[in-house]
């Protein structure tokens, strides 16, 4: 009896110690929002994320990024060099296939405020013209937006 | 007995107990790391507020961590910035408020060589990567870094690390559910 109750006790321990299987990862919700941007600091800086599609059936090429609210905006990427740090680059042209999206989003492809005019806040809109080689100029608004 | 069993103590990384950093938040309060935040789990991130995309990332993970957890008091939550020259308390203090972010949320930097020597202890690299020149003339410089949120237990020991902008939150709230009682 008593050997039993060891025998019971010793396999509960065993099954209730294996270390639970994790959750295969998920994708952050955050890199599901589009058309946002991010709060930031007169002076400072803040990215803006968007989709956009070029819907000629020739490639497009997007030149450039002006906002009224930046000093200076710029495209940037988000990338991991090759010592595995994380890394941001100025694009200067982003080439972008017949009917196929651009997608600028967080960890990635994004509009790059730097030096804010004024305070970007929750629900104020960033107004962004993007100027393609084919499609000319386009505005965008995207709303100020906590992605979490 | 058997749920005794199942809290086996996590693996130390990194013993920081013996170190002391005099570093300073984003009130200009003095701040001795890691004594001043002993007795808690502290979640730490590494940012520089110039850092418009990877940065945020790192800091939005903590804050749905701290969402997560029901903003408990016996977990403080840390961005350290590798960018001292430009990262004032000033600086952090605008930063955290435009984060809307709780008490138990606060951003530390120190001089230069305090900053490297704190990098350096919890393997944090970072380095210029490129500047641009902004419309006044002026450059700006932006930087290549590690992306890490780590976890500290209450006695200042690193029991946890993760891919700081990118790993699912989950992840860290179920690690530290493992070992908070």
């Amino acid at each position: 009896m008593k050997k039993n109750f060891f025998l019971i006790l010793g396999i509960l321990l065993l099954t209730s110690c294996t270390k639970p299987k994790k959750k295969k990862p998920e994708i952050n919700p955050e890199n599901k929002l589009v058309n946002w941007a991010r709060p930031g600091v007169q002076g400072q800086m803040s990215g803006a994320y968007l989709v956009y599609r070029n819907e000629l059936s020739i490639p497009d090429t997007l030149m450039k990024a002006e906002s009224p609210q930046a000093n200076t905006t710029q495209i940037h990427e988000s990338y991991i060099t090759e010592d595995g740090l994380a890394g941001m680059r100025e694009m200067k042209q982003i080439i972008i296939p017949p009917n196929a999206d651009l997608v600028l989003e967080q960890g990635g492809l994004h509009v790059m405020l730097m030096n804010l005019k004024s305070d970007l806040s929750f629900d104020d809109t960033v107004h962004v013209t993007l100027t393609f080689s084919q499609a000319g100029e386009k505005n965008v608004h995207v709303p100020v937006k906590a992605p979490n | 007995m058997a749920f005794l069993a199942c809290k086996p103590a996590p693996k130390i990384i990194d013993d920081l107990s013996d170190r002391s950093f005099q570093v300073v938040n984003q009130n200009a309060e003095p701040v001795t790391f890691p004594d001043d935040y002993k007795g808690k789990y502290v979640i730490m991130g590494f940012i520089y507020t110039h850092c418009p995309d990877i940065c945020p990332l790192v800091t939005q993970n903590m804050i749905k961590v701290q969402k997560e957890l029901g903003t408990p008091d016996d977990v403080q939550f840390l961005g350290v910035t590798f960018d001292p020259k430009r990262d004032t308390p000033e600086v952090l203090k605008e930063y955290k408020t435009v984060f809307e972010l709780d008490k138990n949320f606060d951003f530390l930097t120190a001089d230069s060589t305090t900053i490297s020597a704190f990098m350096d202890s919890v393997r944090v690299r970072s380095q210029v990567s490129f500047s641009t020149t902004n419309e006044y003339g002026e450059k700006v410089y932006f930087m290549n870094h590690s992306d890490k949120i780590m976890v500290l237990d209450p006695k200042g020991r690193v029991i946890f690390e993760y891919g700081g902008s990118m790993t699912p939150v989950n992840y860290i709230v179920e690690d530290l559910g493992t070992v908070r009682r």
